[in-house]
């Protein structure tokens, strides 16, 4: 969206790319339109915000290459869309400490950069792993 | 008596045709026509045979008319054959006997004409009285036949949905005849309607008016089609006619005046609303280029204002100058020298502070900085004010209008304070070199009680009855630009655009006199102790970048407004006590202050951009 048109003009040029909001006292839930064009790091840990994620943040977010969501009360599942962030060129993503359950996203291993990776917790974690493993494999 | 009627009905048709050739008039077969019926009051029946023009008026006209009968001169030998037209009209007649008579009165005098459908029906010249007996018509062709008894009951055959046809309703008459023939062409109906009034209905109404049994009626028209032709002589059928006739036909209505009257009269309404359209035109051009002048200078001034609101003029760079002491403000200015010769510091900067400071600032000091300890000091000397911190106070509310609080050790306060002190202590001569511009005069004030609230109320920073600076940015920094301060960088108009006062332990708030630093990029405040929310001031800070906040004890909650700074790409306000939730919308495209104007010079931008890159 920001690479080259002209509309990027209008809503890219000074968007927030950092957003860093840990360790406050914040509540309730992640907004559902971020539309953060230029949003590469978003750390929102360390709150008490609940909820679940938004279905369509990795598309809202396309830029975000960092995404530190642990330590909150968030619940459900992680989307299918939080791989898609960034192209697949995610950084980080940290979801530990929060109520997440169900599967890891099948497109998961389109995670091709990622160095820090944590979302372990109550999470359901035998698929990651066994995933996690390959990954860390092709990475290498 | 149907002499009379007759050759003013059927002229209609007589004048489409405009031929001049006179057909010879020839006795029509009476005996075919006529049905025995009880003879009208004017005209003796022996004259029925023998003369087809009564000496009416309207006769007079349509004898002419009579003339041009083209379908005369083809069928003037068929005329005493029994035409099959003829024979229709005899049964129908007969059938009219048959029914029961309507009493009908309203129908008098009257004339109904159809208006014609375009698209199928059109009436042909129709043979006038004298070749009336010569109808021509085609099976194929729709017409239809209105007859009337005597007594005004009439009927009505219609022989097509829509068809031209014409309607003698008069009880005095024997004879009633209507005849419509139909062609496609709708410029015959025009050019057939235009005749009539021209020519035919007025001599019809006016040998009407002769018998007095018109009934003039205005012009009412219910169908739309009907509106394209002129009205003033139909009106829409009366009650009666109304239930057995389509809605179609109407009226013909005996005109008031005659229609060239009503022509010159239209004429002369058109002539004089020209005349007072041309009176106005002088006066409407007059306020067109009125608003066309306030509308240039609405557009100027819009242009102005949205360059001046996005920074393409600085209100900031102008040099108001009237602080250089030959203006017309010179109530303040003129004392100013009076200092300089107390003081003694003429153009030497930093001589001797110590010396200066002691004959004149005590009283002040003492005004502006409360002791603590009153009791130590005594009673405090009543606050007097200086000529500097008038001047200074004035400034501030003229040019910025910033009015200073009440409480004298408010942050404010202290910064108007500290400006007082610079004041004297500088002098006039490095005032004058600092001050001039009146950007820097609010930047500075800015600056220091920016400062002075993010020390709050720590008492190692401003001992009692010192002139201490706040200890992070400078000591003994009188006269300096504060560009050069600690933690402060400018562009190269010599405007703030970053603060970096973080790690300092701060224990403050952050002020809203923050919001003078138009330029601010970035405000770095972290790694402090600094306490309170964060001031809703910021917002207004719309260059600004950077918002690093973190690791302090901020409480409140993030506004809504954080999302709506245009410039704002890092904000970090990590490990503070904020409460509430995120904003929903951090970024909200259709509330964006990003102005058109910029717009279109972001595209003007763009394009260049593009255009030059192929040109290279």
């Amino acid at each position: 969206m920001c690479t080259d048109m002209l509309h990027s003009i209008y809503y890219c040029f000074h968007t927030i790319a950092y957003l860093n909001l840990y360790d406050n006292q914040l509540t309730g839930t992640i907004p559902k339109n971020l539309n953060l064009a230029n949003l590469f790091y978003l750390d929102i840990g360390r709150n008490k915000i609940g909820g679940t994620i938004p279905d369509d943040i990795g598309t809202d977010l396309e830029e975000l290459k960092f995404l530190h969501i642990d330590h909150n009360r968030i619940s459900g599942f992680l989307p299918d869309s939080v791989p898609l962030m960034a192209n697949g060129r995610m950084i980080s993503l940290l979801a530990n400490h929060n109520r997440l359950t169900g599967p890891v996203p099948d497109n998961w291993t389109v995670f091709n950069k990622l160095v820090q990776f944590n979302i372990h917790g109550e999470y359901s974690m035998m698929r990651l792993i066994h995933k996690s493993l390959e990954f860390m494999k092709e990475a290498q | 008596m149907e002499d009379t009627a007759q050759p003013s009905a059927l002229s209609f048709w007589a004048s489409k045709d405009k031929s001049k050739d006179e057909t010879p008039q020839i006795a029509r077969p009476k005996k075919v026509w006529k049905k025995p019926q009880p003879k009208g009051r004017d005209e003796p029946e022996s004259e029925q045979f023998s003369k087809p023009d009564p000496p009416l008026e309207a006769h007079k006209d349509q004898d002419k008319e009579q003339l041009e009968c083209p379908l005369m001169e083809i069928k003037q030998d068929q005329q005493h054959q029994l035409d099959p037209p003829m024979k229709i009209q005899q049964q129908q007649q007969k059938e009219q006997d048959e029914l029961p008579e309507k009493p009908h009165k309203s129908f008098e005098g009257q004339w109904i004409l159809a208006p014609p459908i375009p698209r199928t029906v059109i009436p042909l010249p129709a043979p006038p009285s004298d070749c009336g007996s010569a109808i021509q018509s085609d099976s194929s062709l729709s017409f239809s036949i209105y007859t009337a008894d005597q007594n005004g009951g009439h009927r009505t055959f219609d022989m097509s949905e829509y068809s031209a046809h014409t309607n003698i309703v008069d009880s005095d008459r024997e004879e009633d005849e209507a005849d419509s023939i139909h062609d496609n062409d709708e410029e015959e109906i025009k050019q057939f309607y235009s005749d009539v009034r021209d020519k035919t209905l007025t001599s019809v109404g006016s040998g009407n008016k002769s018998k007095g049994n018109t009934s003039v009626g205005t012009a009412e028209l219910t169908d739309v089609e009907n509106q394209a032709y002129p009205q003033s002589i139909f009106r829409q059928g009366s009650n009666n006619s109304s239930k057995d006739q389509p809605k179609k036909r109407v009226t013909l209505v005996e005109p008031t005046k005659s229609w060239k009257e009503e022509k010159e009269e239209h004429i002369r309404i058109q002539e004089q609303i020209r005349k007072s359209k041309r009176r106005q035109s002088c006066c409407r051009k007059a306020v067109y280029v009125l608003f066309f002048l306030s509308f240039l200078a609405i557009a100027v001034g819009g242009g102005l204002a949205a360059m001046v609101h996005f920074d393409v003029i600085d209100l900031e760079d102008i040099n108001l100058g009237f602080l250089k002491g030959k203006g017309t403000t010179t109530t303040t200015i003129t004392d100013l020298p009076e200092l300089d010769e107390s003081d003694n510091t003429g153009d030497e900067f930093f001589e001797t502070p110590l010396d200066l400071a002691e004959p004149t600032l005590v009283p002040s000091k003492s005004a502006l900085i409360p002791s603590p300890s009153p009791s130590e000091n005594g009673p405090s000397p009543p606050p007097t004010v200086s000529v500097e911190s008038t001047f200074i106070k004035d400034t501030l509310s003229g040019q910025f209008r910033i009015f200073l609080p009440n409480d004298l050790s408010a942050p404010p306060n202290r910064a108007v304070d500290w400006m007082t002190q610079e004041l004297k202590a500088v002098g006039k001569g490095r005032f004058d070199y600092k001050y001039d511009n009146m950007g820097k005069f609010g930047q500075r004030f800015a600056i220091l009680a920016t400062q002075y609230s993010l020390l709050g109320d720590d008492p190692a920073t401003e001992p009692p009855g010192s002139l201490l600076p706040p200890r992070f940015f400078f000591n003994d920094q009188f006269g300096i630009d504060e560009c050069e301060w600690a933690g402060i960088s400018c562009d190269n108009y010599g405007r703030v655009i970053g603060l970096d006062f973080s790690d300092l332990d701060l224990s403050g708030k952050i002020p809203s006199e923050i919001r003078y630093l138009f330029k601010l990029e970035t405000l770095d405040l972290s790694h402090n102790y600094i306490s309170g929310s964060i001031p809703d001031e910021i917002y207004t800070l719309r260059n600004l970048k950077k918002l690093y906040l973190y690791q302090n004890e901020l409480t409140g909650t993030i506004a809504t407004w954080i999302g709506q700074l245009d410039s704002l790409e890092y904000l970090h306000l990590s490990q503070n006590k904020l409460r509430g939730s995120i904003p929903e919308q951090l970024r909200s495209y259709s509330n964006s202050v990003l102005h058109p104007l910029s717009k279109s010079f972001i595209i003007l931008w763009y394009f260049g951009k593009k255009v030059s890159w192929y040109v290279h």
